[in-house]
């Protein structure tokens, strides 16, 4: 059974914490003394405005249940993307509400397509506020809403997991709202970190900020027309290794932080492939771009771009469209690998794919010996078997919608390149795609229809598809 | 001497006797009257119905009197408070059966300190690593182990086409080991130089363990090279051996057969490169399936004596080299021997045997009891003052039938000549058959003490 009430309850807590996210825009858009401040202002009034009195008219203080933590989870991303559209669509600067949405969901799934040909002609306060949508995103808004707002009982544990990338997740505390708030405050101090680093390496306050958003949550929104591209070496390198940082699960960092130990990392199976993955991916991309004259460039541009696709950030500094094909190959290949579980990364997941890797041998030793039994381990744990068809189904649902979003993509006029990059991309919560969605290009030029496509598919993507799907099925809203 | 057995299930019953027999006085405590009831018509024992970690059943057996304590219940955490209790009341020997491993391996501190047990007995474990033992040397009929396992025992067949047959032992070059016995056509002795080894004969020899390669070469004996073993059974038993060989012999393929498909997911999940095979030990189909044939050695230890005992000897038609089965029925041992079965194990036994070696402390260190004969292995501890210290083994006067295997010195092995000397306090490990035993032990006490 799902009780509106309780449901709508929640929702106005978390249009409340999107509401005072959309205030703090409208106070940047007064520092800098900007003619959309009052628009800024009345978009933040009117969302904090409904959030407070939908919390108003329902007083009632229920717990949620089972199936209301799914609607909670999905519904209260879908209303945090609505009411993110505000700043947009009343600054005049996005008159499209199809545009508006695609942005919105584009920010909060930390995917970072963009329907803005020239973002350098936007208001400071606008850059501000699509950064900030992707950090809020990236370690999630319900692990947000978890760790702000108490007494949402049981099923806390529910709706964190639900919004947590990866397969399998640990819980750093007992207690799923004090490991939320870990978890945050990690993801608060690492940003701190970055800003100061950017700053000291020759970024403005300003761009800082903003870069430091969209590095730690891997979202991928830059505040230039060129991504960062025509920054300077030093602060690509430490991007590169922030974006490396941040597709890896947090719990290690705070582990690691916590023992002043870096064992944890190396234990971590999941990890270590991840890192193997990056370092094979760069030199197999180092080999096809002989344009560059440095070693040093060289280096740089293929583990940017290999780091940014597998952590699915989608920042650029190369236009990669114009590479040999067997860097693009494995660029391509990369949208469908992605980053840890726990990370704030988007994609399968590395730790997927070790647990797929691990069932197929499993699969084919039993084949040789049809009595025999083998466990598919993960690290050293043995999962269980729901686990494993878990993973398997999701692999399967993920291609399935990946390849009904190439379709859609086609019928109204992309081409097969750029439909499948494109549908690749943002399942992937990546950004950039190849051909007309490519590294330099955006996703404005798309017909309405596409856009709404891509959103939902950015949507389905961030959740990591059960959530969604779940409230498809007509037996969720069964009595 | 006065010792509470708790627990009358078969483990404490043979202990129960053991200890009988050994002129101890024994208490058994069980909580079940009936199994008591049965037991003290048959046992020459004092039997209290009861809890075993109960002060006052302790207490009214006799406990604050009592020299030492053997709790082997059913229920490890039972046995360990009955020790905790016993130590408390001042027993100077506390013994408990603990299964569980997690009990045992704890490694920031010992739980067995810290409850006053002095022995923990594991009787799956012994019985896995005893069997491990014999797969490290399958060559051998025997195996044995002294000394942290720096002394090896074997009894091995000496084949027709060995270059040592028909040779005086006093020709071999026998620096590394001693030939303590040989059998021909079932009669054991002690040999001396002039004594011929002839093909088909048993032998006992005692040597280093790191020696043991060159000493099968010397001996003529080829060793075998283990590559497949099949454990029949994941119970503990199981269990245990597969993970001993996990850890200890990398090279060793290892199958597991288990009926029980709960049990069997439960230990490959616990096992890490073990192959585990659902599926019935008697069943023709599956061992030929599974290629059981090519194993070098096949191992039975389910809990069933007869599946055990039907699935070892399908396993040796099919072609296996050498079978070990485990056998709960003692009577019945000789005869698994006899229809060709290569080692047969009772876990009661060996562990009755464990804590016997523990508790026969004192002046003798060890013993084991070898062969249909009854000889002993038996360390000494050479006392100062005794008849052997200072002086050159050859010039001591071993009665017949004993021989000196090895000394151990400071934790040093030794595997002595004729001018060897022994110090005080060397651990002397004396080979000897049963007529020539009382003798010994003279030779090693303290005359001071004697008078």
């Amino acid at each position: 059974m799902v009780r509106t009430s309780v449901v709508l309850k929640n929702l106005g807590k978390i249009i409340s914490i999107i509401g005072l996210a959309i205030f703090s825009a409208a106070v940047i858009s007064l520092c800098f003394g900007e003619a959309i401040f009052e628009r800024m202002m009345l978009a933040s009034l009117i969302t904090m405005g409904t959030g407070t009195v939908i919390i108003l008219i329902f007083k009632n203080d229920l717990t949620i249940n089972y199936r209301e933590g799914f609607a909670v989870v999905t519904l209260g991303w879908l209303a945090a993307s609505l009411f993110g559209t505000l700043p947009y669509l009343l600054s005049g600067y996005v008159p499209s509400f199809a545009d508006a949405l695609f942005e919105t969901v584009s920010g909060f799934t930390t995917t970072g397509a963009s329907i803005f040909a020239d973002v350098e002609g936007l208001p400071r306060s606008l850059l501000y506020w699509r950064s900030l949508t992707q950090w809020l995103g990236g370690m999630g808004i319900m692990a947000l809403f978890i760790a702000i707002i108490a007494n949402i009982g049981a099923r806390a544990n529910q709706i964190f997991r639900a919004e947590v990338p990866g397969p399998v997740s640990d819980k750093i505390s007992p207690r799923i709202r004090e490991t939320a708030k870990i978890l945050w405050i990690t993801y608060l101090i690492m940003s701190a970190v970055l800003v100061v680093l950017l700053y000291v390496f020759g970024m403005d306050w300003f761009n800082s900020v903003c870069h430091t958003f969209t590095t730690m949550s891997t979202g991928g929104f830059s505040t230039r027309n060129s991504s960062l591209a025509n920054f300077n070496p030093l602060i690509q390198w430490t991007i590169i290794i922030f974006m490396f940082l941040a597709g890896a699960n947090f719990a290690l960092h705070y582990l690691a932080f916590r023992k002043r130990s870096l064992k944890g990392y190396l234990l971590n199976s999941e990890f270590r492939l991840y890192s193997l993955l990056v370092i094979i991916a760069s030199a197999i991309v180092f080999t096809g771009i002989g344009q560059y004259p440095g070693i040093e460039e060289r280096i740089r541009q293929s583990a940017f771009q290999v780091v940014s696709i597998i952590t699915t950030t989608g920042f650029v500094t190369a236009d990669y469209n114009i590479w040999s094909p067997v860097s693009q190959v494995i660029i391509l290949a990369l949208m469908l690998v992605g980053g840890c579980a726990g990370s704030t990364a988007g994609n399968i997941k590395v730790s997927r794919y070790i647990i797929l890797i691990e069932q197929a041998k499993a699969e084919i030793k039993q084949m040789v010996h049809p009595k025999s039994i083998w466990p598919v381990r993960y690290g050293n744990k043995p999962l269980n078997e729901a686990l494993v068809i878990n993973v398997l189904q999701f692999f399967f649902l993920y291609l399935m919608i990946v390849v009904t979003g190439v379709v859609v993509l086609s019928v109204f006029g992309l081409d097969l390149i750029s439909s499948i990059s494109a549908s690749l991309s943002c399942m992937g919560n990546i950004g950039p795609g190849f051909n007309l969605v490519g590294p330099v290009q955006n996703y404005g030029h798309l017909p309405d229809i596409s856009k709404y496509v891509l959103s939902g598919l950015m949507f389905i993507g961030r959740l990591e598809i059960y959530p969604v799907l779940v409230l498809f099925s007509p037996l969720f809203w069964k009595e | 001497m006065r010792s509470i057995v708790i627990g009358a299930g078969k483990m404490g019953f043979s202990i129960a006797k053991l200890l009988s027999n050994e002129n101890h006085d024994v208490v058994l405590i069980d909580n079940n009257e009936e199994r008591i009831r049965i037991i003290d018509d048959v046992l020459d024992v004092q039997v209290i119905a009861g809890t075993g970690s109960s002060w006052r059943v302790l207490e009214s057996a006799g406990v604050r009197n009592a020299d030492m304590v053997v709790a082997v219940t059913e229920i490890d955490e039972l046995n360990m408070i009955a020790c905790f209790l016993a130590k408390q009341y001042g027993v100077k020997t506390t013994i408990a059966r603990v299964r569980d491993t997690e009990y045992v391996e704890q490694p920031h501190f010992s739980i067995a300190n810290l409850l006053g047990i002095d022995l923990i007995i594991n009787p799956e474990m012994v019985t896995a690593f005893e069997i491990f033992n014999i797969i490290k040397n399958p060559e051998a009929v025997n195996v044995d182990y002294y000394s942290d396992n720096k002394v090896l025992l074997a009894e091995f067949i000496i084949r027709n086409d060995s270059p040592i047959v028909n040779n005086q032992l006093k020709q071999l070059d026998a620096s590394k080991f001693v030939i303590l016995s040989i059998v021909h056509d079932n009669h054991m002795i002690v040999p001396s130089g002039d004594d011929i080894i002839r093909g088909g004969d048993h032998v006992y020899i005692i040597t280093k363990t790191e020696d043991i390669s060159a000493v099968l070469k010397s001996l003529g004996i080829i060793r075998k090279k283990i590559e497949h073993v099949t454990i029949l059974g994941a119970g503990r038993t199981g269990y245990y051996l597969a993970k001993i060989l996990e850890n200890e012999m990398k090279n060793v393929s290892i199958k597991v057969i288990e009926k029980n498909p709960l049990r069997a997911r439960e230990v490959s999940n616990m096992l890490s490169r073990s192959m585990v095979i659902k599926g019935d030990g008697a069943d023709l189909d599956l061992l030929t399936a599974e290629n059981i044939g090519q194993s070098d050695i096949y191992v039975a230890v389910t809990d069933d004596d007869k599946l055990n005992l039907l699935s070892s000897l399908i396993a040796k038609n099919i072609g296996v080299k050498k079978t070990i089965a485990k056998v709960k029925r003692e009577d019945i041992l000789p005869l698994m021997e006899e229809i060709g079965i290569d080692a047969v194990l009772s876990p009661r036994v060996l562990a009755a045997g464990y804590i016997l070696k523990y508790i026969r402390q004192g002046d003798i260190v060890s013993v084991t009891v070898l062969g249909n004969e009854n000889a002993e292995m038996i360390e000494f501890n050479a006392q100062s003052g005794s008849v052997v210290v200072n002086k050159q083994l050859m010039n001591i006067r071993f009665p017949a039938g004993s021989v000196v295997g090895a000394i151990v010195r400071n934790g040093e092995v030794y595997i002595p000549s004729g001018d060897f000397e022994i110090l005080a306090n060397d651990k002397v490990m004396v080979f000897a058959l049963p007529a020539s035993i009382h003798k010994i032990e003279k030779l090693f006490s303290s005359r001071l003490k004697k008078w």
